[in-house]
């Protein structure tokens, strides 16, 4: 180091807006992946920043065939929190391998739809705030009655889920955070009185994937604090198990093979695969190697 | 791109997992659902999708900051609901 340098500290490992655009644009130019994957804006920001929402999904010869209309929803977003990049990483693990070769990326584009939007709060991210918007408001407790002018990406994002869930069932919405007191990766969900369990499966399915997840970490209680959270607030909207906020350690692990260590970006890119092949064992996807005739294949 | 240690943390592979095992594991062991209960962790610090920070401005700062102007519309609505919420004056008897 010389005496001139200047220093950045940083939380986690920096995913900036111009990263996400970059890897989009990657993604745009891939001629593959033009097939299922369809780049847009879903509304600008209060600075007029592009929110960027992808749609994934294996492109049909007739989008009105019984296939077709047969592909359950997937909603997952990141990133609401600007200082949280490790949201971000995960992110991208869920996207890349989402547009990847492989049989299960093949397999899950084939039976499903999947609407992401992967930084909720850009203006917060660009200008490097921790938790607020331009607004200066946490947007995840603004998404009970979010407001046009102010919160416009909360806003779009209840339309296009509650036109998402008119036009399919949807099978899991799962919105990525860090978490800047706990160690590992868990999930908060939401909890039916009457089978518990409903809505601790995916979760516990998660843990058997990888062990630097933690199901005895994750909580599936619906505080009147967390009204007006994405988690509970599409759960009510929705009233399906699979509502989740995923959440990542700033920190690392205090399990399993990474016991003590730090988290490096591929570890939360591994759990937005994992996350994916979580949905592959919930919804008993059958994936056929790459090549084979494929048929409908959710059990 | 080096590849990812995905093999690094692994425990199963997905394809060895089969949910009717898992959902009758969570039903048959209690503790699973008990290890699960309570809050999450909301300790003091803002913790995601814990308490919010202390950095969220206030409804009044907010809207000194972003006044929003009723719309004409909303004007006439306004007062429209104002009106009809006015209590019904009682006639003396006399």
């Amino acid at each position: 180091m010389e005496s001139n340098d200047v220093v950045y500290f940083a939380h986690c490992f920096p995913y900036t807006y111009t990263d996400l655009c970059e890897d989009l644009k990657v993604i745009e130019r891939d001629r593959a992946t033009q097939n299922f994957v369809n780049r847009s804006t879903l509304c600008r920001t209060l600075a007029g920043n592009r929110c960027e929402y992808l749609t994934i999904t294996s492109k049909e010869k007739d989008p009105n065939s019984e296939k077709s209309k047969a592909k359950k929803g997937v909603f997952i977003s990141a990133r609401v929190h600007p200082g949280e990049s490790n949201a971000s990483w995960m992110m991208k693990g869920v996207i890349d391998f989402l547009v990847g070769n492989t049989a299960e990326a093949q397999a899950l584009r084939e039976n499903f739809v999947f609407k992401i939007v992967p930084m909720l709060n850009p203006d917060g991210v660009i200008n490097g705030n921790y938790r607020c918007s331009l607004a200066g408001q946490d947007l995840n407790r603004r998404w009970k009655v979010p407001s046009k002018t102010l919160h416009p990406v909360n806003w779009h994002v209840k339309k296009m889920v509650r036109e998402f869930n008119r036009e399919r069932e949807i099978a899991l919405v799962c919105d990525l955070h860090g978490h800047s007191r706990r160690k590992n990766i868990f999930m908060y969900g939401n909890n039916f009185s009457d089978k518990p369990h409903a809505t601790r499966v995916f979760p516990y399915i998660m843990s058997k994937l990888i062990d630097f997840f933690s199901f005895d970490y994750s909580r599936f209680s619906v505080h009147r604090s967390k009204e007006s959270t994405a988690r509970v607030t599409l759960w009510r909207e929705l009233k399906i198990a699979n509502v989740f906020t995923m959440e990542a350690s700033f920190c690392g692990a205090n399990k399993g093979q990474l016991e003590n260590k730090h988290f490096m970006p591929e570890h939360f890119m591994i759990a937005g695969r994992k996350l994916l092949e979580a949905l592959i064992v919930y919804t008993k996807l059958e994936v056929h190697p790459l090549g084979s005739p494929t048929q409908p294949c959710i059990g | 791109m080096s590849k990812l240690p995905v093999e690094q943390a692994q425990i199963a592979s997905y394809d060895e997992l089969k949910i009717q095992d898992l959902e009758r594991e969570l039903v048959q062991n209690k503790e699973l659902i008990e290890m699960t209960k309570g809050d999450e962790d909301g300790e003091d610090s803002a913790c995601s999708d814990s308490e919010p920070s202390e950095d969220n401005l206030s409804e009044g700062e907010m809207a000194k900051l972003i006044p929003i102007k009723p719309t004409p519309g909303q004007n006439r609505k306004d007062k429209k609901k104002a009106a009809a919420d006015q209590p019904v004056r009682k006639n003396s008897a006399q």
